[in-house]
């Protein structure tokens, strides 16, 4: 149990990461458009 | 690494991409000079980068439109700027740029470029110029610096046969080019000697003098601006020449990514976070193959779009600018995400999500592969004196 918690915190933050690296790219480009 | 057919299409993709932002760059090229002075009619003279100007109300009026480049951060960063008849600088603008937007920002918010007004081309030797520059953002403001002086040079030359000195070609080592010759002394002998347990001594190192005395770390962005053809000055800037130079050259002789595992500013405080914390949380099996793929897909997308643009600042997502303290709010937030990751997930930044790190690999990797294919070759000669018997 201990270590699903530790995996979930984990992959939230890894899913978070990648979102907004995702948006930065995409909200820059929109930007210069 | 797999050549598999989404390797190559990846690649061809990225191709494409290129030359239709070569292509799409030239035309916005053209139309800059016009849209930068709309007031201005500009005739060609004997010089192709100095235009006569006429102001479009004033037809008897005369004024000349100077335009020249110096090596930036990200490429060329071009400048044209109107000098009056008696050749005193009147107006500057920015027509082409690929720096950080950020420190572009940081200088035009300085006013750097109204410091110049009133300069005159009698003002300027050997493509220097007497302006203090912008603090934080050294490298975008001697660029526009140097283009600057050499706008006025050549209008000084062309219209008013003023003769100017040649600049220096000396390289100059500084205190950080030193320190970053020394820590690289230092890691190649580690590695060859095998000592692991230098490394912090190394990650200490590359902290102090890449992070807090250069405050520029590898990034995307500058490996983008090689693969697109821009070179920063080496006059200008031999610490990244020193720090790309190491970082690339080490996967090819010594086989092995000394930057990431020895050096990067940003690993030693995730290295640190993680020492600190002694939180050791791992992605569960399947998050980790997503995020191997996902570190691919995020690489291709910032190189996409980079090309697309011809802009290699647009490429960077990275952390790394928290050294020079110079980010949008955006950034700050996935920074501090990134550093809060690595408190949990030992090198979360790197392990997941670097596109340096990812770019070094495949060049061991590469060169693994290289090596490899030479010792299985057939046709490899024997090495003279020691034919076998």
């Amino acid at each position: 149990m201990k270590k699903r918690i530790q995996q979930w915190v984990a992959n939230t933050l890894a899913a978070a990461m990648f979102a907004g690296i995702v948006f930065l790219l995409v909200s820059k480009f929109l930007e210069r458009l | 690494m797999k050549w598999t057919p989404l390797t190559w299409a990846a690649l061809a993709s990225l191709l494409v991409a290129f030359v239709v932002g070569k292509i799409g760059q030239r035309q916005r090229a053209n139309g800059r000079l016009d849209a930068a002075f709309p007031e201005l009619v500009l005739q060609p003279s004997e010089s192709s980068n100095v235009l006569h100007a006429t102001h479009r109300d004033e037809p008897s009026s005369r004024s000349y439109v100077s335009v020249a480049d110096a090596p930036g951060w990200g490429g060329r960063l071009t400048l044209a700027m109107q000098l009056d008849s008696a050749g005193n600088l009147q107006h500057a603008e920015i027509l082409e740029a690929h720096e950080t937007g950020a420190f572009l920002r940081r200088v035009l918010d300085a006013g750097l470029l109204r410091r110049f007004q009133g300069l005159s081309v009698s003002d300027v030797d050997a493509e220097h110029i007497a302006v203090d520059g912008v603090s934080g953002a050294t490298v975008t403001s001697n660029a526009i610096k140097r283009a600057v002086a050499r706008s006025l040079e050549q209008a000084g030359r062309s219209i008013f046969e003023r003769e100017y000195a040649e600049p220096s070609w000396a390289i100059r080592i500084g205190g950080a080019e030193a320190a970053l010759i020394v820590l690289y002394s230092f890691v190649i002998t580690a590695v060859v000697l095998k000592k692991t347990k230098w490394r912090s001594i190394g990650y200490v190192g590359g902290f102090l003098i890449i992070g807090v005395l250069s405050t520029t770390p590898l990034s995307l962005a500058s490996l983008t601006a090689i693969a697109m053809g821009h070179l920063p000055s080496l006059r200008d800037q031999l610490f990244w020449w020193l720090l790309a130079g190491g970082a690339l050259c080490s996967p090819l002789i010594l086989r092995k990514n000394i930057y990431c595992a020895w050096m990067c500013p940003f690993a030693a405080i995730e290295e640190a976070l993680a020492a600190s914390g002694g939180i050791k949380f791992s992605l569960s099996p399947r998050a980790r193959k997503f995020a191997r793929r996902g570190t691919f897909a995020l690489l291709w997308l910032s190189l996409m779009l980079a090309f697309l643009q011809h802009d290699a600042s647009a490429a960077t997502y990275e952390p790394f600018f928290i050294f020079s303290f110079i980010g949008t709010d955006f950034q700050w937030y996935l920074a501090t995400l990134a550093l809060l990751g690595s408190f949990f997930v030992p090198r979360f930044w790197c392990r997941f999500f670097c596109p340096v790190g990812e770019i070094l690999s495949a060049i061991v990797k590469l060169r693994g592969q290289l090596h490899r294919s030479s010792q299985a070759s057939p046709t490899r000669l024997p090495i003279l004196g020691r034919h076998p018997r």
